[in-house]
């Protein structure tokens, strides 16, 4: 289901877009098969007057007025002319196999790379998923070649009818306003349905997200564990059969309403047909046209009414496509990408780096309050220094803001001295090596899992085996091995949590970045392994300034220096010993862990 | 007096929640019995559990304490019926757990995973699909979240939307979700109430006041809670300490720590971060 949201209705929309881009991508494919429309709707349309000549002759032979050889003439040339769009079919086959449907990658190169430069903020979105997915199924659904052939398809359909409507004409001059009147009412009430269907859908999105949520949560593999343990399937299925079963109606009687008007219509294209036929029988009557032509007449009449709902079928069809090429071009469009350096020249890493910030301000978006408020600090290179602070006080938030993820909405990062706005994201990421508290476990091997920290030196095994030494993890690397699969998905071998925390450590230390930052490192890891890292963490961040977050304040006691977030400011700054003394809201947060273990 | 509370109860609840409280006096006692039980992962060489035996009678709170990867989530997943044993017993109530229909199970545990659910709905669904007899009673829910520390997006209103599927759905803090998550256990009025490493997402103030909170929250209830944050073991009745796929210690804080085990050694090198002694460099 395509996002609503936007402008407008028409089928052409994407029209000029997409015959640019298959003409970039496949020039010769997209002519060849072009020029095989072409050719194929001037073969229904002259297909028509052969026919209508054929039946002509045929009669006037059988007259007496016309002679064998022309029969067997006109006869030789309708046979030969039904060979024709075997021919061209076999010839749009060929086309097709040889190559058309593989350039879909050309489309899915253009989408990663509109994800990958991607601001991290919109990642907080959930409907942005949506929008990618949708994009994705867009593109392997071969979405967009589809919505381009339902245009071309369109040629032959319009020529046959142009052609019946002229030979029509040619018959009679009055069977012209009649055939058209009553064909258009269909045409009219196809364009009414559509819009109405469009903005239904549009209404109905809501709903329509609900219902697939809700249906994502009675077949997730993590919801599915919990649904079933709190008894709680049945309810979801209820709420999902409720929002489903009303999406349903809703569709059902947009169906019926539309069903009404449209048998209204085609009673008027009947009494249309039926007219033209008294017509064509009066005509006969009264000399005005031949036996043949009446024969050619009524077929024609025949020809018409299949057309037109062929058109008005494939209109309907052609706007369901639209919607579906919008999934893509619509993301693609929506999109402000971030300045990137594209030159992928080698990024020098900085030797050290000192941050300051200044006045930073951010909110997740303009109607929600301000989650940091006029934040400054400095960390001087090589320090230590460990973030605290209650939940909601803005400790994540300016994590993200200090390595990049997100910019702020007023203030500066400075690092060594240059505003971080200033850099490219390349520079600017190479300046941190970040380690998440929800890292990813690659299910790579071993090597790419620490290697990707730098992934242009993979596969310097020394360095790997350095960087595992200092996080702790060098008994995992000798009992699995650089180079073995990790992970359940590829049966490879499964790392228990505080393991994967090792490893992912050894990542960020591989990439040897000036600064680490560290987010929540052992909240998930029991006393001995937490013990381990963290001891091990006085000497991992030797010359290197650190900075982490965390809840557990034990670690602030082997570091530089504490920053004491509250409500989204700075509350306190100093060392451990100062602030415990100060009696402030350091000494609070430590007290409040520090008395379950004392006593 | 258990009686006369007892009674009480039943006289304003719901035929479901009646059930339920005749379910549990129909056993006689509704503990909860590991006897050599035996588990690896389907698909996986390691055996996670190599004969795990302890006892949890009605009531205690027990903490189920052990190193990354030891079986404490396993343990957990065995007592929730997620997976079977491959061989031993767990009985509950002296009733092999086998027999328990999926109802019986949730009368008699509610579980909060640490890779809890947050569902995209309004708040009071959130917490009374934990016992869907509850779902119109806002007192009831009112009070749990009470209890479970979660006044504060108790004041958003029940009727609120929460995560990000519609527009004026607002989306709640990470801790805030698992305090959610909490409520909607102790709604459930289970016998048992299993928390599966409660505080990770919490701050030190937070993760405080839900011990302190601790022993009257879970009057109620027994409990097991499975954490690496040693506070919340001291808190418990007993102790239950899992390593090498096996029970390797089983005690109070107080036996555990003078036997000088393994739990010892784990309350020691937590500690040591908050006692003052030499600063190590």
């Amino acid at each position: 289901m395509s996002t609503y949201e936007n402008k407008s209705s028409s089928n052409f929309r994407y029209l000029g877009r997409i015959t640019k881009d298959l003409f970039t991508i496949m020039p010769f494919e997209v002519s060849g098969i072009l020029l095989i429309k072409i050719l194929s709707a001037a073969a229904a349309f002259v297909q028509v007057y052969i026919s209508a000549a054929f039946f002509d002759i045929a009669c006037r032979f059988f007259e007496g007025t016309a002679a064998a050889s022309e029969l067997l003439g006109i006869c030789a040339v309708f046979i030969a002319f039904l060979a024709v769009p075997f021919v061209l079919e076999l010839l749009q086959l060929f086309i097709n196999n040889i190559k058309i449907f593989d350039k879909n990658h050309a489309f899915k190169d253009r989408l990663l790379e509109k994800i990958a430069s991607a601001p991290l903020i919109d990642f907080e979105d959930s409907e942005f998923y949506n929008k990618i997915s949708r994009a994705g199924s867009c593109v392997s659904g071969n979405g967009l070649l589809n919505y381009f052939y339902g245009f071309t398809d369109f040629f032959p359909v319009i020529f046959r009818f142009i052609g019946v409507i002229s030979v029509i004409a040619s018959f009679h001059v009055a069977f012209i306003p009649i055939a058209v009147i009553s064909i258009i009412p269909s045409f009219v009430s196809k364009w009414v349905y559509n819009k109405a269907l469009y903005n239904m859908k549009r209404r109905q999105t809501p709903l329509a997200r609900r219902r697939d949520y809700l249906w994502g949560v009675l077949t997730g593999v993590n919801t599915v564990k919990e649904l079933r343990v709190l008894g709680s399937e049945a309810y979801f299925k209820k709420i999902w059969t409720e929002a489903r079963d009303e999406c349903l109606d809703q569709d059902f009687r947009m169906d019926m309403k539309a069903a009404d008007v449209f048998l209204f219509c085609d009673v008027i294209k009947f009494l249309g047909f039926a007219a033209s036929v008294a017509l064509a029988v009066y005509f006969v009557g009264n000399g005005s046209i031949s036996i043949g032509q009446f024969s050619a007449c009524i077929a024609a009449f025949g020809t018409l009414q299949a057309s037109t709902a062929d058109i008005a079928g494939m209109i309907t069809d052609q706007n369901k496509k639209a919607d579906y090429a919008g999934d893509y071009y619509d993301f693609i469009d929506s999109m402000e990408t971030e300045t990137a350096d594209s030159s992928h020249a080698h990024i020098d890493i900085p030797e050290h780096a000192d941050i300051e910030v200044r006045n930073l301000c951010f909110a997740y978006s303009a109607n929600m309050p301000q989650v940091l408020r006029n934040i400054s600090f400095t960390i001087k290179s090589g320090e230590r220094v460990v973030i605290v602070g209650e939940n909601g006080s803005g400790k994540t938030t300016l994590s993200k803001l200090i390595n990049g993820a997100f910019g702020p909405e007023s203030g500066q990062i400075l690092i060594n001295g240059i505003d971080c706005a200033a850099l490219s994201r390349e520079k600017r990421y190479s300046i941190f090596s970040v380690i998440q508290q929800d890292f990813v476990r690659y299910q790579l091997s071993l090597r790419e899992n620490i290697g990707l920290g730098s992934p242009d030196d993979m596969a310097d095994d020394l360095r790997l085996i350095d960087a595992s030494k200092r996080a702790g993890a060098s008994d995992i690397v000798e009992r699995v091995g650089l180079d073995t699969q990790l992970g359940r998905e590829f049966d490879g071998v499964e790392l228990s949590g505080g393991e994967w925390q090792k490893i992912v450590i050894a990542r960020g230390l591989y990439k040897d970045a000036p600064c680490i930052i560290l987010d929540e490192p052992t909240s998930a890891l029991d006393p001995l392994v937490e013990n381990e890292i963290l001891s091990n963490m006085v000497g991992m961040t030797i010359g290197k300034t650190s900075v982490i977050f965390s809840h557990r304040v034990g670690i602030c006691k082997y570091t530089d220096r504490i920053i004491v977030l509250r409500a989204g400011e700075v509350a306190e700054v100093g060392t451990h010993t100062e602030l415990l003394q100060a009696g402030g809201e350091y000494a609070r947060l430590w007290n409040e862990q520090a008395k379950w273990y004392t006593n | 007096m258990r009686v006369y509370s007892r009674f009480r109860c039943i006289s304003g609840l719901s035929p479901k929640q009646v059930a339920s409280v005749i379910f549990r006096q129909f056993l006689n006692e509704y503990s909860i019995v590991f006897d050599d039980v035996h588990f690896t992962y389907p698909g996986t060489d390691r055996e996670i559990l190599s004969g795990v035996s302890f006892e949890i009678k009605e009531g205690e709170h027990s903490a189920l304490v052990g190193v990354n990867g030891a079986g404490k989530s396993t343990i957990i997943k065995l007592l929730c019926g997620l997976y079977k044993p491959d061989s031993g017993r767990i009985l509950v109530g002296g009733k092999d757990l086998r027999e328990f229909s999926d109802a019986d199970r949730n009368r008699f545990c509610a579980v909060v995973f640490q890779d809890f659910c947050s569902y995209e709905l309004t708040l009071r669904e959130n917490v009374a699909i934990g016992n869907l007899g509850a779902m119109d009673d806002d007192q009831k829910i009112l009070s749990v979240m009470d209890m479970a520390g979660a006044e504060e997006v108790a004041g958003l209103g029940l009727e609120k939307s929460l995560g990000r599927l519609t527009e004026d759905s607002i989306d709640i803090s990470k801790g805030q979700w698992q305090r959610v998550a909490i409520a909607r256990a102790l709604i459930s009025d289970a016998a048992f109430i299993i928390l599966d490493e409660p505080t990770a997402s919490l701050d030190p103030v937070a993760e405080s006041r839900m011990y302190e909170s601790f022993s009257s929250v879970m009057r109620e209830h027994g409990s097991i809670i499975v954490s690496h944050r040693l506070a919340s073991a001291k808190l418990a009745d007993k102790i239950i300490v899992i390593d090498g796929g096996v029970t390797a210690e089983i005690g109070s804080h107080g036996e555990l720590m003078e036997r000088n085990g393994l739990y010892a050694r784990m309350f020691d090198e937590q500690r040591s971060w908050y006692v003052d002694s030499e600063v190590t460099e």
